[in-house]
């Protein structure tokens, strides 16, 4: 395949790689939501309540944000945004790890 | 950490985010944020990111041009490790601890994963989601594993393993399996500082059975591929370390490919011996395998005019991978259960040794042995000596004041400390024995390296060790002369010898270590009766069901210490087998 060919090929690919990308961190999002929800029902300490609250909150935003980024229809780079997506799948693997905990107590 | 921690953190990475999007001035980002449209497309942000934006094709023509032909990819890695200080990469070595990033996934061996795979139509991956792989060959170690479409783990590999996002991207068009080691992934050089930083293996949809004698057997060819991708984290800044101690390096600088033909190589031999071992082949049917191995593509590498002494045959054109299997072939006819016999931990070493010195400098079994057994038990007794060291460390910091405790640690420093000196000055002796008997110019640069670096950290007493060595190897690299050289090394190995009957023997110094050992076991029980009686509502007291001497020992397994032989070292220990709780 000649460099002009591979690269088509590429931009092709990577566009649907974006939307790929995109709903995987969707969905990671979302499972973290019912998984803070899951522990906001869980008997928790007055302080803690008020941080669930702020998380789950925070998760929704999440959702909303990565919903535009997935409705966008400029062919722009997800590159512009990285470090905040780095953040949100960060915080999907610290809920993922405190609801494994959660459960072990 | 424990759950908390996780909810605080994930809470400050909430917080750093709106701040992110507050401090986006003039796209109005925070009234974005503040849900004043929440539901409703922010034209903004589509300006943001359209804005700048490098443009898809553009992305990829970076990524291309890179890093992305695993040429290309091995050529940069190749002259990153090169510019790197190789007192720094032994320190990041040393220092090598792992995350237990994986823990939550659900864990598999090797064996466990290939009779999945095997076992499936067509041999189909179908994970059905990330995996954590135990690697044999680095105790401890957890390898996530995922299909190449798995955009859930591409993202872990993205942002965990710091390859970012472009290379991610390209994950899931790679059609065989691969590695990606986190602790060395071009673009993310920082990671090399980082060596907790994990490693992954990517899976296509479905394997083939490439190595074609093992047609009948798909789960040793499966097995056979995963050894093989498990054997490339475990190496890559081995390799490169061990490569600037030869002479053979400036060809090697020189010829970056051979770089990649060398790993390859190695984690194929790594892999064969392996199966060998894990699935008990006979030794008739390893050799068989062995035979056909040869035409593996990664082992067709072949010298094309191969002339004059071996230490003229050099550079790419005169790298012989084949003959890296007439090793194993010859290792396995003269003891066929020796390779067998290896710990997992110790096949990479001895693979390491048979490509390089049989790929390189056409060396046969025997050589390669005699140099080889020695080396292993010295790199082992290293890694042994920072895996205490990293556990007394912690020891000294929780308990400063604890007299008791800094005489058990210095005891076992010392023991530490005179078990390398021996086996490093141990190893290079017969190295040097090997150079002599086979008249080999070759020396044994790694082992002298080391037996100087361990002699100058844990000196022997009454000997200059260090300065013996390096006057003697200045002396022999003035001479050209084969027999004014054998001449040096024989009267150094007569000197080393008698460095050794002054050094404590293996068993006494044994002895001392694991003395020690128990001592601080002993210790930490005390300590944790002490805790229980003071304070009965105390979380030691009330907090684990579990008894002091288990306790113990976990604090001392955590650091990968083998306990077993210590509860019997002390009469002490079985006075408070059964402590009043």
């Amino acid at each position: 395949m000649s460099i002009d060919a591979q690269l088509s090929n590429h931009a092709r690919q990577t566009e649907k790689v974006r939307g790929a990308w995109a709903k995987a961190l969707q969905a990671r999002t979302l499972k973290s939501l019912e998984q803070l929800r899951s522990m906001a029902a869980m008997n928790l300490p007055s302080e803690r309540r008020r941080q669930m609250e702020n998380l789950i909150e925070t998760a929704q935003t999440y959702s909303v944000f990565i919903e535009d980024l997935m409705g966008l229809e400029q062919g722009g780079s997800i590159e512009k945004v990285g470090k905040m997506l780095d953040q949100i799948n960060t915080h999907c693997n610290l809920i993922d790890r405190a609801y494994h905990q959660s459960q072990n107590i | 950490m424990d759950m908390w921690d996780n909810l605080d953190a994930a809470e400050q990475s909430g917080e750093l985010f709106r701040d992110r999007l507050s401090q986006t001035e003039g796209f109005n980002f925070t009234k974005w944020f503040d849900g004043v449209s929440r539901y409703v497309k922010p034209a903004v942000l589509a300006v943001a990111v359209a804005s700048g934006a490098t443009g898809c094709a553009n992305m990829a023509q970076q990524a291309l041009g890179k890093q992305h032909t695993p040429y290309q990819s091995m050529v940069a890695e190749a002259q990153e490790l090169d510019a790197m200080p190789k007192s720094e990469l032994r320190n990041i070595i040393e220092g090598r601890t792992h995350t237990n990033l994986f823990d939550h996934l659900e864990r598999k061996t090797i064996t466990e994963l290939a009779s999945q795979i095997s076992q499936s139509p067509g041999m189909a991956v179908n994970l059905g989601g990330e995996l954590a792989l135990e690697n044999p060959f680095v105790p401890g170690q957890l390898i996530q594993v995922s299909e190449n479409d798995d955009w859930s783990a591409n993202m872990t590999i993205a942002f965990e393993g710091g390859f970012g996002l472009a290379n991610a991207i390209q994950t899931p068009f790679y059609e065989s399996p691969h590695a990606l080691n986190g602790n060395n992934n071009e673009g993310a050089v920082s990671s090399f500082t980082d060596p907790s930083k994990p490693s992954f293996i990517v899976l296509p949809d479905k394997m083939s059975v490439k190595w074609p004698s093992m047609m009948q057997d798909k789960e040793e060819s499966v097995a056979f591929t995963l050894f093989h991708e498990a054997a490339h984290p475990h190496t890559l800044q081995e390799v490169a370390l061990h490569l600037d101690q030869g002479d053979d390096t400036n060809k090697i600088k020189a010829h970056h490919n051979t770089y990649k033909i060398l790993n390859e190589n190695h984690a194929d031999v790594t892999a064969a011996v392996a199966v060998f071992k894990e699935y008990d082949l006979t030794p008739e049917d390893f050799i068989r395998k062995l035979n056909d191995l040869k035409g593996y593509f990664d082992m067709t590498t072949e010298a094309s005019g191969m002339n004059g002494s071996p230490n003229e045959n050099f550079g790419p054109g005169m790298y012989r991978s084949q003959k890296a299997i007439d090793v194993l072939i010859e290792i396995t006819e003269r003891d066929p259960e020796f390779l067998k016999s290896m710990e997992y931990e110790e096949i990479p070493l001895l693979a390491f040794d048979v490509v390089r010195q049989a790929g390189y400098h056409h060396n046969a079994a025997e050589l390669i042995l005699d140099k080889r057994m020695e080396s292993i038990s010295a790199e082992l007794a290293n890694r042994d000596q920072s895996k205490e060291n990293a556990f007394v460390g912690t020891l000294e910091r929780t308990f400063p004041e604890n007299k008791n405790l800094a005489q058990s640690i210095n005891d076992l420093r010392q023991a530490q400390s005179d078990l390398v000196s021996r086996v490093t000055v141990e190893a290079y002796t017969s190295n040097l024995a090997a150079n002599i008997m086979f008249k080999d110019q070759d020396l044994p640069h790694r082992s002298i390296n080391e037996a100087m670096a361990a002699t100058k950290k844990n000196p022997v007493d009454g000997f200059d060790v260090p300065t013996l060595i390096e006057s003697h190897v200045a002396e022999v690299l003035k001479r050209t002369e084969p027999e004014k050289l054998f001449e040096h090394l024989e009267s150094l190995q007569t000197k080393l010898s008698r460095v050794l009957q002054v050094m404590p023997d293996r068993e006494t110094i044994q002895e001392a270590r694991l003395d020690a050992l128990a001592d601080i076991r002993q210790e930490l029980i005390e300590l944790n009766l002490d805790a229980r009686a003071a304070d009965k509502s105390s979380v030691v007291a009330t907090g684990s069901a579990e008894g002091d001497e288990s306790i113990a020992d976990k604090m001392i397994q955590k650091y990968g210490i083998d306990t077993s032989e210590l509860p019997d070292r002390l009469e002490l220990a079985s006075q408070h087998s059964s402590p009043a709780l």
